[in-house]
Parts: structure tokens; C-alpha cells; sequence
């Protein structure tokens, strides 16, 4: 129950702040364009296939619109994310509000839990926007629905990632800007760690690929679904939750 | 002295760091890093043998022993994390939800694959920004998924010069298939392509090819510039077993011959060797024929047969002088499309050749065409007196004006009556090559003709297309018939055209309309709450 209240405690904070709605906003400016040049593209080549039958080949428009709309989305999320958890402890540190929080009777997992449930509710929300742009496109063409499904989990997992290590970042420091800054640095980090692979040698390579947070959902967004990208993403977050733990505990024994 | 003391262990510390990232820059001075490291060792030793109390009393305090704990939880967690990713990674379950299954692989793929009873190693050469690597990494990602014997790497030949050329890689995407003792070698990363290299790969005993011996040919065990070794070596590393045959002495060519090759004979074969090879070629035989100037006119007669015409003359190319070598080493840079020539970018050099040209009109059941040809500037040159004297001029009328082919391929209908083990017919092609059955069954004979045999000697091997040629042909007439057939499966065409309406509307409802909405009801929120207080 207390994780409920938490929750909504949160939810209602995000909407009474700009945040919730600048966040939605610059999310569905961002995806809207990026859905638009895809889909207009699109028709642009089809419009040139009618005229070179060899040209048209594999124009599906799952391939050439949703799969990379998805990635686009990714990116999208990679900037905005840090801004939409920065606060959750942050702020509840600067102004002082943690302590009363601790106060309560409340453990420190629901308080985390409830927390971390209302950013991820508020990045579905984000994420419901561009179900606008799936229903365009299917009232043109036929829309695969198994490769729309393994995106949009895969885009889910990811955005837990994201919010993970969002709050870890904002555990760690009362400053917004430090909270927000810090952990776009370590997402963009871990997006392009995989590109240094061929340099890294046939050792260390693979383990850079792996932690790539990336390379991770290039699976989801052509519509499979691996075990390990799945495994990989509940394992990340859950790091980044439990040391969330640790050191919202570290207050009380550091003195 | 007291106030230095706070420093002696920070001072360890520090030193003990700097040896650690002088070592992984400067490897090789490991004397100095070693003393480094030892005295940031004793300085920290020092320091805790003077404040041993001190440290005591915080260890047992309790925010220590807490944060101890906590630290110890957390590499626990960690280890256990580490552990759960490593086995997720090695044992991985894949769910394809794409129409028709199109990131799945075929099911004799996975025969194929899961059945592998020996590590196979395979490394693809892509470069690091290339469009093809990603796709070709899933690929082979989905193929090691299937077996833990199957090991794959993609490495960047650009980066990497010393691996290209170990495995002779002159193309982006070219993929060296290994075990321990055999190799093959794949132009695309595709499935067709990797399962049926993995299939040849894999396949019992190895296929014979033989060359004719007896009449001055090309010396197989040969280490000089003229010999034929590395050319032996190299097929023999494709995974065929290369002996060599003297025909004059068997009657007819042996049952277990994948190929015969006649590489520059400098004497004329004798009739009932030519009959042999006669009969070879209608049960379906495979021949690679290199005939060098002014040489075995028998043979001439021989693959004239077969819609091959080879010339009484020789190749001069004047533009050849510019790549070091004089007017009779022409340079072929002009390919025709063909299984042998795909991608073939590299010019190769025929020193000493004849030209090998298709004939007007090709016997029934034959198709014969060109395989290369020599650059503008070149001809063939008919007069011998002319190439005696050293004096080389083109004649109109009577030379042959370039671009001259040097090089020809038949494919030659095998009448069933005279084909043995037709009967089988249809049903062994339907078995598949998995039972590697091929010899079994004739299809169609082929030949290949080259106009000189120095192009695959060990001087020129090696000259930038050469080696290809040579060794493409060899695969080429090896082919199996049945390699097993993968279809390529690609998404579904759904194009759609927007009108110019529909357009404008999806820009202003998805790039206007709906950010607006967003805008307007998070100002009207935040100004109301402004107000209200």
C-alpha cells in the first residue's frame, strides 16, 4: 500500500511540475518529426519503385519505418530520461524532505519502488504517444504486429535501464544539474562503449559489446526477442536499484 | 616528522597507481615499474605499522563495520550478476515474431550446425563501417547460438593487414570457414552461403584432383619461379587432395577424379589419351586446360569441340610495359560476368598467353563463354617470324585488334545414354549434398581454358587477381551440383504512396497539433498553480 502511496505521491509531483510536460512535448515534437521524414521518405520511394520495378524490392514498411522509428525513439529517450528522474531524490534531499520521509514507517525499497514506478509510468506515457504514429501507418499498410510488440518491450526494458541508473544518479548527489548530467554521461557511455570493440582486441571486445546498452535492443526493434538482451536489462536495472538501496541506507549508518 | 607520517600511505597509494599505468603504457621497462610499485609497497606498509592503533580503533568502529558489510553485499551482488549475464550470454533462447520468420534460420541450418563434431572457426573480413557487417554479425551470432563449436569472429582487414593476407582476402565480406586441417572460403555472409561452405567443410574425404603429367607440364613439387608448388599448396588447403596422373600409362582417367588439369603441356598429348579425356568429359568430367603459345595443337583440335576457339598467336599489350613488365605480359582487367569473376576487381596478368575466345556458334547442348580480356592497346599477334625477330608491330587484316580474351569456360549437356549412373536420376539430386553424394550423379561437364599456364606458377600466383582466378576456376568446376537451397527470406513488399493531403496532415497533427496540446495544457497547469498561491 505505502508503495501506492508513493506512487501517487510522485505522479501527482511530476504533473504539478514543468517537467512531466516539457518532457512530454519535446518527446512527441521529437518522435512526431522523426516519424514524419520515415514516413514520407517511405512513400518517396515507393513513388520512384513505380518507376524502377528492380528499385522496389524488400519496400516493407515494418523494415524501412517502424524498426528504425524505434531506435529513433531510443535516442530520444536516452536525452530526456535523466531530466525525468533527476528530482525523485534530489530534490527530496536538497529541501530536506528525505528525512521526514525516512521518519515514516516506510521501508526504503517502497519508497524506491514507488518512486521508480512513476517515472517508469510517466516514460509509458511518453511511450503511448507514439502509438499515434503505429495507427497512421496502419491505416496505410499492413503492420507486423509481432515486430511492433518485441519493440515496444524492448523499448520498455530499455527505458528501466534508463530510469535505473536515473535514480541511482539522483541518490547520489542533492543537485539536480549533477544528478541529470551524470547520468546522461554514463547512459551515452555505455550506448557507445560497443563501437570500441574491434580496437579493444578479441578479449576485452566482447565484454564491451556486451555491456553496450545499445547493442542490446537492436534485437527487440527487428522483432526478435533473445533471452540474454531480456536478462541483460532486468540485471542492469536491478543493479542500479539496489545500489539505489545502499546508498539511500548509507544516510543512516555514515552519520 | 609527525605531519610527514599523514602523508606516507596516501604517498603509496599514489605511487603504487602510477606504476600500475606506467606498466600498461611502457610494457617493456619493467624493471622501473617494479621498483615503483615495491616502494609505493613499503611506504603503505610503513604507514599502517606507525598508525596500527589508530586504524584499529576505526575498524572496530561501527560505521565501519557497516560500511565493510555493505561493500562486501554489493560485490556479492555483483559477482552474482556477473554470473547470471555470463550464463544468459552462452545459453541464449530467441524468439523471431517477424511475419514469416524472417530472422530464423533454416532447419538445415540447424541440422547442420547443431551435428558439428569439430570446432569451426570462422572469421569474416568486413570493414569496420560497412553496411553488410551488422547483418552478417547476427548472423553468424545466430549460427554460435546453435553450437558451442562454432566460434566466430569479424575482423576489420583494413586494420588487421597481416590476417588479410594470411588467408590471401582481397574483398570485403570474404569469410575464411576453418577446423583444424581444412579451410573454406565464402564470398557473402549469407546462409545459403555459410551453411553450404559449412557442409563442404565438413565433408568426409577429401575430392581429387589430378594433373596430367608426361608431356612437359607444369612441375607440382617445383619450388622455383616456374613451378607449380604454391599453386599445389594452395588447392590443397581448399580442401582437395592434388595428385598426379600419366595417362599414357592408365587407360582411361580414375573413377575418383573430381578434376583433371592439364596445365601448359609442352608436347602434344597422344590419341588414346585424347579419347580417354573424351570419355571423361562426356560422364560428366571437369577440365582445366592451360595451353601456352605455339603448344599442343592436339588440344587446340580437342576443346574446339566444345565451342572453345584458341588461337595460333600471341598476346601483346603495350600498356602492360607500364606495370614493369614487357609487351607479352598482358594485363587482363576486364571481366565478364561469370561464377569465377564475381567481384572480381583485381587485374590479373598473363605472362606469355594466347588468346582463348568462344566459338561463332556453339555446338548443340554447349554454352561457351568468355571469361576475361585484355585492355585497348592490345593484340594478337599472329606472325611468329615477327615475335622471333623481337620486332612486334600491329598488322590490320592479318593480327587480331584488342581487347583479346585469354580465357573461356564450357558447360557441356551430358547425353544420359552415354552417362553412367543416370539411372538414379532425380532421386540422388533429392537426397541433398549433406550425404555429399555428388560424383554419383553427371549433370554437366565443364571446362576451362586458359591461353597460358605462367599466370598460376609461383612468380605470379600471387599477383594481385591471380590467385583468385586460378583457384575460383578450381571451385567452380568442383562445384557440387546440389548445394542445399536456402531461400532468401525477405519482408513482404507494402509499399503505399501519401497524397499531398495526407501528407500535410500527418506533419501538422503528429508535428504541430499534438506537441501543442502538450505545451498548452503544462503552461495553463504551472501559470494556474502561480496564480492560485
Amino acid at each position: 500500500m505505502n508503495v501506492l502511496a508513493i506512487f501517487k505521491r510522485e505522479w501527482r509531483a511530476y504533473f504539478a511540475s514543468p517537467i512531466a510536460y516539457v518532457v512530454l512535448t519535446i518527446f512527441a515534437l521529437i518522435s512526431g518529426y522523426f516519424f514524419y521524414s520515415l514516413f514520407a521518405f517511405f512513400s518517396l520511394s515507393s513513388l520512384q519503385a513505380t518507376m524502377n520495378p528492380t528499385f522496389g524490392r524488400g519496400l516493407n514498411a515494418s523494415e524501412w519505418i517502424v524498426r528504425p522509428l524505434f531506435r529513433d525513439i531510443a535516442i530520444t529517450m536516452l536525452l530526456l530520461m535523466p531530466a525525468a528522474t533527476m528530482r525523485l531524490f534530489s530534490e527530496e534531499k536538497k529541501t530536506g524532505t528525505i528525512e521526514l520521509l525516512f521518519s515514516y514507517p516506510i521501508k526504503d525499497w517502497e519508497l524506491l519502488l514507488g518512486k521508480f514506478l512513476a517515472a517508469l509510468a510517466l516514460y509509458s506515457t511518453m511511450l503511448g504517444i507514439s502509438l499515434l504514429d503505429i495507427a497512421i501507418l496502419g491505416s496505410f499498410a499492413t503492420l507486423e504486429w509481432g515486430l511492433i510488440l518485441s519493440g515496444y518491450l524492448g523499448l520498455l526494458l530499455l527505458g528501466m535501464a534508463f530510469l535505473g541508473l536515473g535514480i541511482l544518479a539522483s541518490s547520489l548527489t542533492e543537485n539536480q544539474v549533477v544528478a541529470a548530467v551524470g547520468a546522461f554521461g554514463i547512459l551515452l557511455l555505455l550506448w557507445v562503449i560497443g563501437w570500441s570493440t574491434e580496437a579493444a582486441g578479441p578479449t576485452l571486445g566482447p565484454i564491451l559489446s556486451h555491456l553496450s546498452i545499445i547493442n542490446h535492443y537492436d534485437s527487440f526493434a527487428k522483432g526478435t526477442i533473445e533471452s540474454r538482451d531480456v536478462i541483460f536489462y532486468l540485471n542492469f536495472t536491478f543493479l542500479c536499484l539496489f545500489l539505489t538501496l545502499r546508498s539511500l541506507e548509507s544516510k543512516r549508518w555514515r552519520g | 616528522m609527525e605531519k610527514l607520517a599523514r602523508f606516507v600511505i596516501p604517498a603509496g597509494i599514489v605511487l603504487l597507481v602510477a606504476g600500475g599505468i606506467a606498466y600498461n603504457i611502457r610494457p617493456d621497462l619493467k624493471a622501473w615499474m617494479g621498483s615503483i610499485l615495491l616502494l609505493g609497497a613499503i611506504f603503505i606498509l610503513l604507514g599502517v605499522y606507525r598508525s596500527f592503533g589508530g586504524i584499529m580503533v576505526w575498524l572496530s568502529r561501527r560505521s565501519t563495520i557497516t560500511g565493510l558489510n555493505v561493500a562486501l553485499m554489493t560485490m556479492l551482488v555483483l559477482a552474482i550478476i556477473g554470473l547470471v549475464e555470463v550464463i544468459s550470454a552462452k545459453h541464449n533462447t530467441r524468439f523471431d515474431l517477424t511475419a514469416g520468420k524472417r530472422y530464423s534460420l533454416a532447419d538445415q541450418t540447424r541440422k547442420v550446425v547443431r551435428g558439428l563434431t569439430a570446432d569451426v572457426q570462422v572469421t569474416a573480413f568486413f570493414r569496420a563501417d560497412q553496411a553488410e557487417r551488422r547483418p552478417a554479425e547476427d548472423l553468424l551470432r545466430q549460427y554460435a547460438d546453435l553450437s558451442q563449436r562454432f566460434h566466430f569472429e569479424v575482423v576489420d582487414p583494413d586494420r588487421n593487414p597481416g590476417r588479410a593476407k594470411r588467408y590471401g582476402i582481397t574483398t570485403y565480406g570474404t569469410t575464411i570457414l576453418e577446423t583444424k586441417d581444412k579451410e573454406e572460403k565464402i564470398s557473402e555472409v549469407d546462409e545459403a552461403h555459410l551453411t553450404n561452405g559449412l557442409v563442404k567443410l565438413l565433408r568426409e574425404g577429401k575430392r581429387t584432383i589430378y594433373f596430367l603429367k608426361g608431356h612437359g607440364e607444369n612441375e607440382l613439387e617445383d619450388g622455383s619461379r616456374n613451378g607449380y608448388r604454391q599453386a599445389k599448396e594452395a588447392i590443397e588447403k581448399a580442401n582437395y587432395q592434388v595428385k598426379e596422373l600419366l595417362l599414357l600409362r592408365e587407360r582411361e582417367i580414375p573413377r575418383d577424379t573430381s578434376m583433371l588439369v592439364i596445365s601448359g603441356p609442352k608436347r602434344d598429348l597422344a590419341e588414346s589419351e585424347l579419347q580417354a579425356m573424351q570419355a571423361f568429359v562426356e560422364r560428366g568430367g571437369k577440365l582445366l586446360i592451360q595451353l601456352d603459345p605455339y603448344t599442343a595443337p592436339s588440344l587446340k583440335t580437342f576443346v574446339a569441340r566444345y565451342g572453345i576457339a584458341v588461337g595460333d598467336d600471341v598476346v601483346v599489350d603495350q600498356y602492360a610495359r607500364t606495370m614493369g613488365g614487357d609487351y607479352l605480359m598482358p594485363v587482363v582487367s576486364n571481366y565478364y560476368p561469370h561464377a569465377i569473376t564475381r567481384n572480381f576487381t583485381l587485374a590479373s596478368l598473363f605472362p606469355f598467353a594466347r588468346s582463348v575466345d568462344v566459338a561463332e556458334k556453339s555446338p548443340q547442348g554447349i554454352t561457351a563463354q568468355r571469361l576475361g580480356e585484355t585492355g585497348p592497346g592490345s593484340w594478337a599477334e599472329s606472325d611468329k617470324g615477327e615475335l622471333n625477330r623481337g620486332q612486334l608491330s600491329f598488322e590490320k587484316g592479318q593480327d587480331r585488334e584488342g581487347p583479346v580474351p585469354v580465357g573461356a569456360i564450357a558447360t557441356v549437356q551430358i547425353k544420359l545414354s552415354t552417362a553412367q549412373g543416370s539411372e538414379a536420376g532425380t532421386a540422388v539430386t533429392e537426397r541433398g549434398a549433406i550425404e555429399g553424394q555428388a560424383h554419383e550423379q553427371p549433370g554437366m561437364a565443364r571446362l576451362v581454358v586458359y591461353g597460358n599456364s605462367a599466370f598460376a606458377s609461383n612468380n605470379f600466383l600471387n599477383f594481385s587477381g591471380n590467385r583468385d582466378l586460378f583457384l575460383n576456376s578450381i571451385s567452380w568446376l568442383a562445384e557440387e551440383e546440389e548445394m542445399i537451397s536456402i531461400r532468401p527470406r525477405e519482408a513482404k513488399n507494402t509499399p503505399f504512396i501519401l497524397s499531398a493531403t495526407q501528407g500535410r496532415l500527418t506533419f501538422w497533427l503528429l508535428i504541430v497539433v499534438v506537441p501543442a496540446l502538450f505545451l498548452v495544457s503544462g503552461t495553463s497547469v504551472v501559470l494556474g498553480r502561480r496564480r492560485s498561491r
